[in-house]
């Protein structure tokens, strides 16, 4: 018997034979990578010298130092206080937000602000980071603009705000996203359920609570999982506007990673970090994903 | 009294005039209902009434209160929508009490309402279930459970039936029939379907491009329409409307070219007469001319077991008649319509009824 469930493959052993030559490399490609830094974690492989060639097995040791050492729970602190902030609260709460207050708007004033959140999406992570770095050093935009007429005195806002800067920089960079798929999102929900809720007298944040958000609940689910992803292993704007700086403030794992392995030369311990940033990502994961399950149960 | 009284009420939606002045008088108790053809206005105003829309100008009393600016709660006046909109992560219980939870109620409180709704509308059973485990008609007895939990003064529909097949609409419509006579609370029911309102209705608004053409009983809107829209709405297959072109004594020429024979009519109402009116169950096929009508010709005849629609023929004008009695004629056949000028409408060439 002919089974039925995978009509699209039928017939055309052939062509998917030959089709299938560069996934399958690929897939190799990725096996023999992730292969290749879970090996590294275990060795004590460094960028520069005798043991970039001649590296040995050091067991655990990197994973231990990972606990030990300040620099990597450290880290792991800065990486979710941005990731909450700036992903969970910000581009997710923020775009929720907008998306709702955005369909019930006129034209114009929606099209003004999509453009501009879209702008910021856009931008290459490099310019956007030039820009906020425009905006917020000493002689920047909200020193020159706003501070210095009011009397103050001029602060270098990267120094003494480093993690806001940082945090409001990836919300400027990332609601678009959220937006965008809330505004879809929004569009599946009749408008006769809200009303209903209106007439039963429930107020803007009774319906927002009891209405709206128990049914966008598996979009919104889905949509922390992206951005948490994401933004957890977030890497260039920060690291184009801060350095990690001042001292370690905004030193997200991505940039604690990239120095340890680049700067300091430690690859194995850098892919020790990188193993263990997948692994709580992974975790982050699974219990969105359960989170949608439980709904849909 | 009248519960509800629209007074001069003007709807526009930016520049976009919707309805420019309506008034209306609801009476307590009543069955009303509002039917036109689409996008005539109906549910505008329906949602002006509910407190869904503002309204641009005029007033809107309520127990001779004006409740222009008052929250749907504060009007007594809860909805059940075409859609029913339930909610759809909420049990049948959590639906029906949300608006008692709103309100601050106990728990006990809002368990004891849900329950006794329930008790009437046969959906005790149900309580636990969410909606998507529920038949169209349990839904709709949840919308309407929701709708009266919190006992309002007015109850308000927007095409409840409009979604479901032929047979079960006629099944919720004697639910709903049943339910108002029961509950006797005032309802407002919107409609395109002239049957629905018809069979539902203590009184009819007909509304056409905003504006109420007719509010009468079914009884008065089928045997006295006031102009000739009401009388095409009303009443299926439609009147035949003929427009008078010209008039001698005894014969008037339509606009169509059909030539009606008036023998001994009643010369008076004729007179002024600019569009004449009959109903299909009212011309009767003869075989020779007698009397007041017109000679036609067959085009097609609709056997429909135990009555027979036959499309006729005369000059360019289309009409239809309807016998209850079987018919014995071929298409193509010249055949004479006669009819009673007591039962014909006539009307003015201000589209007013003659009486
Ligand atoms: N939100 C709106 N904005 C602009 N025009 C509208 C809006 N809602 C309804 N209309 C217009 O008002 C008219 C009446 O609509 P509606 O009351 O829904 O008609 P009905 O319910 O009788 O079919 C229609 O021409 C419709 O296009
Ligand atoms: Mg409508």
């Amino acid at each position: 018997m002919i089974s039925t469930s995978h009509v699209w493959l039928r017939r055309s052993a052939k062509p998917m034979a030959i089709a299938a030559i560069p996934a399958v490399l690929f897939i190799l490609l990725f096996i023999f990578y992730a292969g290749w830094t879970i090996w590294t974690s275990f060795t004590d492989l460094s960028l520069l010298g005798r043991k970039s060639i001649n590296p040995s097995f050091v067991g655990f040791d990197n994973y231990i130092r990972l606990i030990t050492r300040d620099g990597f729970l450290q880290s792991v602190w800065t990486t979710t206080v941005f990731t909450f902030f700036s992903a969970i609260v910000g581009q997710c709460g923020i775009g929720l937000l907008l998306a709702i207050i955005m369909k019930s708007s006129r034209f114009r004033l929606k099209s003004f602000v999509e453009f501009a959140i879209l702008f910021g999406w856009l931008a290459p992570d490099v310019v956007a980071a030039f820009m906020w770095n425009a905006f917020a050093s000493s002689d920047g935009m909200i020193n020159v603009i706003i501070l210095q007429p009011l009397g103050f005195e001029s602060v270098n806002l990267l120094n003494e705000y480093a993690i806001e800067v940082v945090i409001i920089s990836n919300i400027w960079k990332g609601t678009a996203w959220s937006y965008l798929l809330f505004s879809a999102a929004l569009d599946t929900v009749s408008r006769e359920v809200i009303e209903a809720a209106y007439m039963d007298g429930a107020n803007a944040l009774q319906r927002l609570r009891h209405v709206l958000l128990p049914l966008l609940r598996a979009q919104i689910a889905t949509n922390l999982l992206f951005v948490t992803i994401w933004t957890y292993a977030f890497f260039s704007l920060i690291y184009a506007l801060t350095g990690g700086g001042p001292g370690r403030e905004t030193e997200v794992l991505s940039i604690y990673m990239y120095k340890q392995a680049f700067d300091v030369g430690k690859l194995g311990y850098g892919s020790a970090v990188a193993i263990a940033m997948m692994l709580i990502v992974g975790g982050l994961s699974i219990f969105y994903v359960r989170q949608n399950k439980d709904q849909t149960r | 009294m009248a519960i509800l009284e629209a007074k001069h009420i003007r709807k526009d939606y930016n520049t976009i005039n919707v309805i420019s002045d309506l008034s209306l008088e609801v009476q307590e108790g009543d069955f009303t209902v509002l039917v036109g053809p689409s996008g005539c206005g109906k549910s505008t105003l329906l949602r002006m009434i509910a407190g869904l829309e503002d309204i641009t100008a005029g007033d809107l009393l309520i127990d001779g209160r004006r409740a222009n600016d008052l929250h749907p709660r504060e009007r007594g006046i809860s909805m059940v929508f075409q859609s029913y909109a339930l909610y759809p992560h909420m049990s049948v219980h959590d639906n029906i009490g949300f608006g008692l939870k709103l309100e601050g109620k106990t728990k006990q409180q809002i368990t004891e309402a849900v329950r006794e709704v329930a008790d009437t509308l046969q959906l005790t059973e149900y309580l636990d279930r969410k909606p998507s485990q529920l038949s169209g008609g349990q839904r709709q007895r949840v919308a309407i459970g929701r709708a009266i939990v919190r006992k309002p003064r007015i109850i308000l529909f927007d095409e409840p039936l409009s979604n479901l097949d032929a047979k079960l609409r006629v099944e919720m419509r004697m639910e709903l029939m049943k339910f108002h006579r029961s509950h006797n609370i005032t309802t407002i029911y919107v409609t395109h379907d002239q049957v629905e309102a018809i069979t539902m209705a203590d009184r009819i608004a007909v509304l056409e491009k905003g504006d109420i053409r007719q509010y009468d009983t079914p009884r008065i809107l089928f045997d006295k329409p006031a102009n000739p829209f009401v009388a095409s709405f009303i009443g299926s297959p439609q009147m035949n409307l003929f427009g008078v072109s010209s008039a001698t004594d005894h014969l008037v020429t339509t606009d169509e070219n059909a030539e009606i024979r008036l023998p001994d009519a009643s010369m008076a109402l004729l007179s002024d007469a600019a569009v004449i009116g009959v109903r299909p169950e009212h011309l009767k096929l003869k075989t020779e001319a007698a009397g007041t009508g017109l000679n036609a010709t067959v085009d097609l005849v609709e056997n429909l077991g135990d009555e027979s629609v036959i499309h006729l023929l005369a000059g360019d004008q289309r009409i239809t008649a309807r016998s209850h009695e079987p018919v014995e004629c071929e298409i193509g056949q010249s055949v004479f319509l006669g009819f009673d000028t007591n039962r014909a409408h006539f009307f003015d060439d201000m589209k007013e009824r003659l009486d």
